[in-house]
């Protein structure tokens, strides 16, 4: 039995691998094209924010002032970044876009509040990266000037305010003195980007090798060849999908070796991020998460590459599959970088979507989730949705079962069954 | 080992003719060294005939065996008795012909050393030990229709199915695939062989039968078929059984 299965995966291997569609799809577009594509958008956010600091950033000061806020406000106006605005109604300029930030006391901590609309929530990052890089010193000096000890001390941070939400105040990005309150957002590891985005290869790693071992044995007729074998149509089956898995999983594996050096490249050139170093893409994993994030990828290589075997095997020519195979290779694609949602998280709800399930299960045992049920469930869901995919797949390539003349049959089978009735009526 | 296929029937659905019989009621015999050919215009019902034998297709009806073995009820062993080869080559484009005859040999149960053997004989009886290394998709169609038959025949297979195996090749290809034909008549193999060119079923076939819209209309010798229909070319025979069926229809 286990012949069988070795002969068939080397043969599909050997024979996929030889198709140059497959191997640019596994690797040369993964090694290549995604990795300029993301030092290219790293050129553009640069260039971008170079643009954005150049302009001077206007805030007024709303409330009653003390000499925590004058310090903050005397820090800000030394700086070419800043412009100060006398306004009477410092919030409601702000709600207006007529200030780009308002200084407040709020309780015993001082906040630089910014709109939270998406381009001055962007100003709200560079600000505080410039803020947190150049003035963490000077900040922290005229607080212990004032008798703020670092360890307690009250805090100040840039928030962003949400001018649609009644007031309610949502922080995008870090205090700099005083404990640091990250949210999820922030949580994300540049690493875990990275190897969610290369999920995405998966899909378009499996697609090529797909076709080739279904649509293009029917274009080739070599599906008759392979029905005429006295051995086990699951164990070709098997075959077939192990390939697909293993052109998947190396392409994904490519794309994330080569965007993880492009990525370590760029963040140690970029002054851009002066919060993200080399540090941050350095894998801090325990060996029993290791193993998980291995186990959980192949098993996302498996389940992308059962689907797309199902998907394909409709088709009897190859330009069909090509054609056929975007609609559900775009939802494949679409899923994995759902999990980058930061409040997004594998729960008892989440665990039954196959293909996010799985995200959700790599994101979770990277953040170092520890083993729980719904590791389990996702296993056999994405167990189960493979093993349903090829049973599915493997009547449409052995039992020579057209799906069109199957659906047209159901089709015409329930419109007798609805005449009969209303005959008898 | 002797064929016997009795009352075989397949039926298709298709949404603009609904439900049809591709072959019905089909019953014949082929005996142990002995070419058998099923002769019928396009349509007739030829390939599904054969297909359904070589367990491709599942009958709807009807049974079929191989000596003992009951082909439907056991095909995985009727599958390692049998060769099958049609017009389609049906090759891996990007594999080698070594490669494929290992892959067939490998799977069809062939043991590692006699497998080997058996390679090298064939690219010397077919005559394209040149290519062996090239790939199948570098080939030209009567190279490729050799590595089919090398592929069909390397299990040694005692029922051979030939599906209009010359439709596509140049004179001499035809000419060494009626070679190939009558050596494994030779051989005591037991061959069953489709075709719409009648010189052909004429020159190769020990008895024939006439298939049109999925039924055997007469089967026998050329001698009992002209005696059937009076008429003494195969052709005009042909369309005198097919005229009288159309007739009764």
């Amino acid at each position: 039995m286990w012949l069988v299965f070795k002969e068939v995966y080397l043969k599909d291997l050997k024979h996929s691998f030889r198709d140059k569609d497959v191997f640019i799809y596994t690797f040369v577009v993964p090694a290549l094209l995604y990795p300029s594509l993301l030092v290219g958008s790293a050129e553009l956010v640069m260039f971008k924010a170079d643009s954005e600091s150049a302009k001077s950033i206007t805030y007024a000061v709303s409330g009653p002032t003390d000499k925590g806020l004058e310090q903050i406000d005397a820090i800000l106006q030394k700086r070419k970044h800043f412009k100060k605005v006398e306004t009477k109604e410092a919030d409601k300029d702000l709600a207006d876009g007529k200030v780009d930030a308002v200084l407040v006391r709020k309780d015993n901590f001082i906040e630089l509040r910014v709109n939270q609309l998406l381009k001055v929530a962007t100003l709200a990052s560079t600000i505080n990266d410039n803020v947190s890089a150049a003035y963490l010193q000077e900040l922290t000096e005229a607080f212990a000037s004032k008798g703020f000890a670092k360890e307690n001390s009250q805090g100040f941070a840039i928030v962003s305010q949400n001018i649609t939400a009644s007031g309610n105040t949502q922080k995008v990005a870090g205090s700099l003195v005083g404990k640091s309150r990250l949210n999820k957002l922030e949580n994300l590891s540049p690493t875990l980007c990275l190897l969610i985005f290369s999920l995405l290869m998966l899909g378009l790693g499996a697609a090529y090798p797909s076709i080739a071992v279904t649509a293009e044995e029917f274009e080739r007729n070599t599906i008759e060849t392979s029905c005429l074998l006295p051995v086990s149509r699951s164990m070709i089956m098997l075959g077939k999908v192990i390939a697909v898995s293993t052109f998947a999983a190396v392409s994904g594996l490519v794309n994330f070796v080569s965007m993880y050096a492009v990525a370590a490249l760029v963040l140690s050139q970029a002054k851009l991020f002066p919060r993200f170093t080399g540090e941050h893409l350095a894998f801090n994993l325990h060996w029993s998460q290791a193993i998980g994030l291995v186990a959980c990828y192949l098993l996302l290589a498996l389940l992308i590459s059962a689907l797309m075997i199902f998907a394909t095997s409709f088709c009897r020519t190859v330009r069909s599959a090509q054609q056929w195979t975007t609609f559900p290779l775009l939802i494949i694609l679409l899923l994995p970088p759902c999990a980058l949602f930061p409040n997004l998280e594998l729960n008892y709800r989440t665990m039954w979507l196959p293909i996010l399930n799985c995200t959700l299960m790599l994101k979770a045992i990277f953040s170092g989730v520890p083993f729980n049920y719904t590791f389990v469930v996702v296993t056999y869901v994405s167990l189960a949705v493979s093993f349903a995919a090829l049973s599915l797949a493997r009547i449409f390539l052995f039992e020579q079962v057209d799906p069109g003349a199957a659906f047209g049959r159901a089709v015409d089978g329930l419109a007798h069954k609805i005449k009969k009735k209303e005959t008898r009526a | 080992m002797k064929l016997q296929v009795e009352n075989l029937c397949k039926r298709f659905y298709e949404p603009a003719r609904g439900e049809f019989y591709a072959c019905n009621d089909i019953s014949f015999e082929v005996g142990q060294g002995e070419i058998f050919g099923l002769l019928g215009p396009n349509g007739a019902g030829k390939t599904t005939t054969l297909r359904v034998i070589s367990t491709i297709l599942k009958a709807t009806s009807g049974s079929a065996h191989l000596g003992d073995i009951d082909i439907f009820k056991d095909p995985d062993a009727a599958r390692r008795a049998m060769g099958f080869l049609s017009s389609s080559t049906g090759l891996y484009e990007r594999l080698t012909p070594r490669e494929i005859l290992t892959y067939f040999g490998r799977l069809s149960g062939v043991a590692e050393p006699a497998l080997k053997e058996k390679i090298e004989s064939l690219f010397q009886a077919l005559d394209f030990k040149q290519f062996a290394d090239a790939r199948c998709g570098k080939l030209s169609q009567g190279t490729k229709q050799k590595v089919s038959i090398a592929r069909a025949i390397i299990h040694d297979p005692s029922l051979m199915i030939f599906d209009e195996p010359s439709t596509g090749l140049d004179v001499l290809a035809t000419q060494s695939m009626h070679e190939f034909i009558k050596q494994a008549k030779s051989e005591g193999k037991c061959i069953v062989f489709s075709t719409h060119i009648m010189s052909e079923a004429e020159k190769l076939c020990d008895r024939i039968g006439v298939i049109n819209d999925g039924k055997i209309l007469a089967q026998g010798t050329l001698s009992q078929l002209r005696e059937l229909t009076g008429e003494t070319y195969l052709e005009e025979v042909f369309m005198a059984l097919v005229r009288k069926y159309e007739l009764v229809k």
